[in-house]
């Protein structure tokens, strides 16, 4: 007798729940921690100048400094969320083999990048040595952005941390050093030192911690096609949090720095004070939130793995959503009592960095969003951690045009006005995130299933 | 518009077999009628070949993919009432839980192609489908993993919803080679179109598949005899076995003739529900001019005391059991000379080993095998057919070997016992052609071939009586006429509406 029979293993085929996403995590610390040394240092540099650089050099060199942070970070923001992908998936199914090629096809990209700044090297009114300095220093940091997250992938982070503050370390002192010396010019040199030597730490140690192949790899770049919307949603954050910084800059209370620079000091330094603040919330985020929910969001794939039933897996969920609203709560306490803080304080921190008191409101404003701000982040991340892409589309889409149209909104309304159209925006987004949030939450089963392809 | 629309699933054109074989000589022998074949396959196979050539009176032929995700994409969910997921529920109950339906209420529903306005998309993508689903597990499946009754609820529905979407040619008359997928899609028919549904079954479909659902999860238990013990199985497996149930009850319910092979089988259907009153019986039948005159040639000088197996060297014929009773029978039989005539090369692993049993037996200089043969010159040379296997449904060879005039011995499985010793009252008239034996017992078929050996008057009136019954009872002929007949008058028959009056 003949007939199609079946084949009931054939049938209930498992579908591939288990996602790679808890990269995500360690590629936002990993690539908030550079960011905040890289603060830490333009402290230093900016007092430490003082002694030996004119007003002109110094204003320069910070210029410099963090406008080349800023492009680099915005650059690298798109293949980051790539590579950190990819290298995921491929770490996921045990291939260590294709880290090591995967740097080289990423070194490979320096080529592309260059050729972005060919119009800084033609056009630019500044001595050819500074120009080649600054493409060199812009071109490090783009790629240490990128490589780094080769060992964040591979959970490297002590070494990580150790190579930064050894490097930063040195590149401040070198600065300062070779800026007694060469003034300005040595000055950047000296920290380009610093950073060049980082990234080559880091690409030795990635080819000493996975040896076995050699080769190059472009195949993080075929993710484009599946996960297209990864280095969106990496620009959409970068620009997210930048775009306010950048309207003030070219708006015409920016300052117009050496005929090119475009800068406005206040909200710069005020900036970067908020972006300290907020280390109170990212500890308890890493010590609190994450492990927690990362623990039931485990529990979750496990019960699909070992075949549990529907209430074991609601319940995991439950435990998903418990862990972010104690984890928020504790999160909104603690940043709450610093920024309280912080903005009782503003006026002596303000003087204390130099910042004159008109700026006091704004140090506060700018405080509070930098609470809000976190929140985006956060939202972001655990949205990612579900591997609910479209939703963290849609959240860093809604952040990055509410903070271009407040910020330009409060630049019309005046002085009294700036850092609203930020705090505005943070505050939606945090709102806007935390809904998204827990919508997808409350129905991660459905997510979880339905999406799974038939065939 | 076609006279005969015929459902296959899983074999004619591309697989060879009894099925196969079975229906493309019927479509073949009637060339006044004209045929659709409607065939089911699983999912679209490139590789595939044909293995037949469609006679000329196929004017369609159309294949339908049960199990192919990839129509999904095509499809856009659609925006069902909500009513329709209500009455899902009825659907689940009657094909998945296993809870009789009631025809009144439940077949009316089978009306339009789909189920109630759901789609297989809407089944799978829509938001609506995963409410459904939870509360289908919490009802029925509460306690068992997710992910499988996910993933089985997947697999059960799309090959239910490519059924239930499938439209079938005009025809005046469905007919079914099996229960199952085809014997859903025939009953549809018969409840869209009001046309006559008729439903052969050559083995027994629905047991071929518990055989296939208990060996899932229990591959160690002996093949030859299989309990279906449902206490012992495990939840999805009691889930197919319902699935299977329930398109052997739909086929039953909804068939105008329900028409075996065998008569064992009727019994399995009467068993499971069907109306005695559309049971019918049409044996296979074989070309009786070509075998009848070998008796004839038998060479009468021969001192030898020929025996035969024809059939292929496979497990499922246990050759072995065969080989042990040979060693059995030598010991009294001197002049023993035995030929295993058939294909060696579908198991080649067991026809070695049945060839290593020959030489560890010593039966070198007794046992032959062929390999593939004219059967021919061997029944014109034997004195006696052996047949040990486990499982048949209607052996032809026995019909072959009782038509050359061969006392046959055979196991009782099949039809074995009713092609050796008759149905009816006048069949079994005619007295035995051969001798009953049970299954795996070398002791018991040596005894029987010892016995035809003992008595030549024995064998001479099993082979005559062999002879009459299968040129009264299984002349090719035969069955196509019946089904000629069978056609014609369902094809007259007018438009039946009884199934389709039932409307809510």
């Amino acid at each position: 007798m003949a007939g199609i029979g079946f084949r009931l293993q054939a049938m209930v085929a498992k579908g591939s729940y288990l996602e790679a996403t808890t990269a995500y995590l360690s590629s936002a610390i990993i690539t908030a921690g550079p960011w905040l040394a890289g603060v830490v240092a333009l402290t230093v540099l900016g007092s430490a100048t003082s002694t030996y650089l004119s007003e002109a050099d110094r204003s320069l060199l910070f210029a410099t400094i963090v406008s080349v942070f800023a492009a680099s970070l915005l650059l690298a923001s798109g293949p980051q969320m790539l590579v950190t992908r990819y290298l995921a998936d491929r770490l996921y199914l045990n291939d260590t083999d294709s880290v090591a090629p995967t740097c080289a096809g990423v070194l490979v990209m320096i080529i592309p990048f260059f050729l972005i700044t060919l119009p800084f090297l033609a056009f630019t009114p500044f001595d050819i040595r500074y120009r080649l300095l600054v493409i060199t220093l812009f071109l490090t940091l783009t790629m240490t952005w990128i490589i780094v997250m080769l060992l964040s992938a591979a959970r490297g982070y002590i070494r990580i941390l150790v190579i930064f503050a050894t490097c930063y370390t040195l590149g401040v002192g070198a600065s300062i050093g070779l800026g007694h010396l060469f003034g300005l010019l040595g000055s950047l040199a000296g920290f380009t030192l610093g950073q060049m030597t980082c990234l080559s730490f880091l690409i030795v140690v990635v080819y000493l911690e996975f040896p076995s192949a050699q080769g190059i790899s472009f195949a993080y770049l075929s993710y484009i096609r599946k996960f297209w919307d990864l280095p969106v949603i990496g620009v959409l954050y970068s620009l997210g949090i930048w775009v306010d910084s950048i309207i003030f800059w070219v708006s015409s209370r920016g300052q117009v720095i050496s005929g090119f620079y475009h800068l406005f000091p206040p909200y710069d330094t005020v900036k970067f004070i908020v972006s300290l603040s907020t280390i109170p919330a990212a500890v308890i985020f890493m010590i609190h939130l994450e492990p927690n929910f990362h623990r039931h969001y485990q529990n979750y794939y496990q019960f699909i793995q070992t075949k549990g039933t529907l209430p074991d897996l609601v319940g995991a969920r439950k435990g998903m959503i418990e862990a972010v609203r104690t984890g928020v709560g504790t999160i909104l306490k603690v940043q709450g009592i610093v920024a309280l803080f912080l903005c009782l304080l503003a006026q002596d921190v303000a003087s204390f960095v130099g910042l004159a008191p008109r700026w006091v409101p704004l140090l506060r404003i700018e405080t509070l969003a930098g609470v809000g701000q976190f929140f985006v982040f956060v939202m972001m991340l655990l949205l990612l951690y579900v591997d609910q892409r479209g939703a963290t589309l849609l959240l860093v889409g809604a952040f990055m045009i509410c903070n271009a149209f407040l910020t330009l909104a409060s630049v019309y309304l005046g002085d009294a006005f700036y850092g609203m159209g930020f705090l505005g925006a943070t505050i939606i987004g945090a709102i806007f995130g935390w809904f998204l949030l827990n919508a997808r939450l409350q129905r991660l089963e459905y997510l979880t299933f339905m999406a799974q392809p038939m065939g | 518009m076609t006279d005969i629309c015929l459902l296959v699933e899983g074999a004619y054109p591309y697989v060879s077999g009894g099925v196969s074989s079975w229906l493309h000589a019927l479509v073949t022998n009637l060339p006044n009628l004209t045929f659709a074949i409607v065939h089911l396959g699983v999912r679209p196979d490139p590789q595939r070949k044909a293995l037949y050539r469609l006679p000329d009176n196929v004017i369609e032929y159309r294949e339908v993919f049960i199990n192919d995700a990839n129509r999904l994409n095509k499809h856009k969910v659609t925006k069902p009432k909500p009513s329709a997921w209500q009455e899902f529920y009825a659907l689940h109950e009657a094909v998945v839980v296993g809870k009789p339906y009631d025809a009144n209420s439940f077949l009316p529903m089978l009306r339009q192609p789909g189920f109630a306005g759901l789609t297989t998309s809407d089944l799978f993508q829509a938001r609506e489908s995963w409410e459904l689903l939870v509360k289908l597990y919490e009802l029925h499946a509460a306690g068992q993993s997710f992910v499988d009754f996910f993933w089985t609820f997947r697999f059960t529905y799309l090959p239910i919803f490519t059924i239930l979407e499938t439209t079938l040619p005009e025809a005046h008359v469905y007919h079914a080679v099996s229960t199952g997928f085809c014997g859903l899609l025939g009953s549809l028919a018969k409840i869209r179109t009001g046309r006559p549904f008729l439903l052969t079954e050559h083995g027994i479909y629905t047991r071929e598949r518990e055989i296939e659902i208990i060996q899932s999860t229990w591959m160690d238990q002996p093949t030859s005899h299989y309990r279906i013990d449902k206490q012992r199985m495990g939840f999805f497996q009691k889930w197919w076995f319902n699935i299977y149930r329930f398109m052997e009850k739909i086929s039953y319910d909804a068939a105008d003739a329900v028409i075996s092979i065998t008569a064992v089988n009727q019994t399995y259907q009467l068993k499971r529900g069907a109306d005695p009153k559309k049971l019918k019986l049409i044996p296979n039948g074989i070309n009786v001019q070509q075998l009848a005159h070998l008796r004839q040639q038998k060479n009468h000088t021969s001192n030898r005391f020929m025996v035969g197996f024809v059939g292929r060297i496979v497990p499922i014929k246990d050759v072995k059991t065969f080989i042990r009773a040979l060693k059995i029978a030598s010991e009294t039989i001197p002049n023993l000379e035995v030929y295993l005539v058939g294909p060696t090369e579908e198991d080649t692993e067991y026809f070695q080993e049945c060839q290593r049993l020959v030489e560890v037996l010593d039966l070198e200089s007794v046992a032959h095998f062929t390999g593939s043969a004219d059967v021919r010159i061997y029944y014109s040379q034997l004195d006696v057919l052996v047949l040990t296997s486990l499982s048949e449904g209607q052996p032809l060879v026995v019909l072959e070997g009782n038509c050359a005039g061969i006392p046959v011995i055979a196991t009782d499985v099949g039809a074995c016992r009713e092609l050796l010793m008759g149905i009816s009252i006048e069949d079994r008239a005619l007295g035995d052609s051969g001798i009953i034996t049970p299954v795996a017992s070398p002791n018991e078929t040596a005894r029987a071939i010892i016995r035809l050996w003992h008595d030549e008057g024995l064998r001479l009136r099993m082979g005559r009586a062999g002879q009459k019954r299968t040129e009264r009872f299984y002349r090719q002929e035969q069955l196509y006429s019946t089904y000629n007949n069978l056609y014609q008058h369902y094809i007259a028959q007018n438009y039946q509406p009884s199934m389709v009056q039932k409307e809510r």
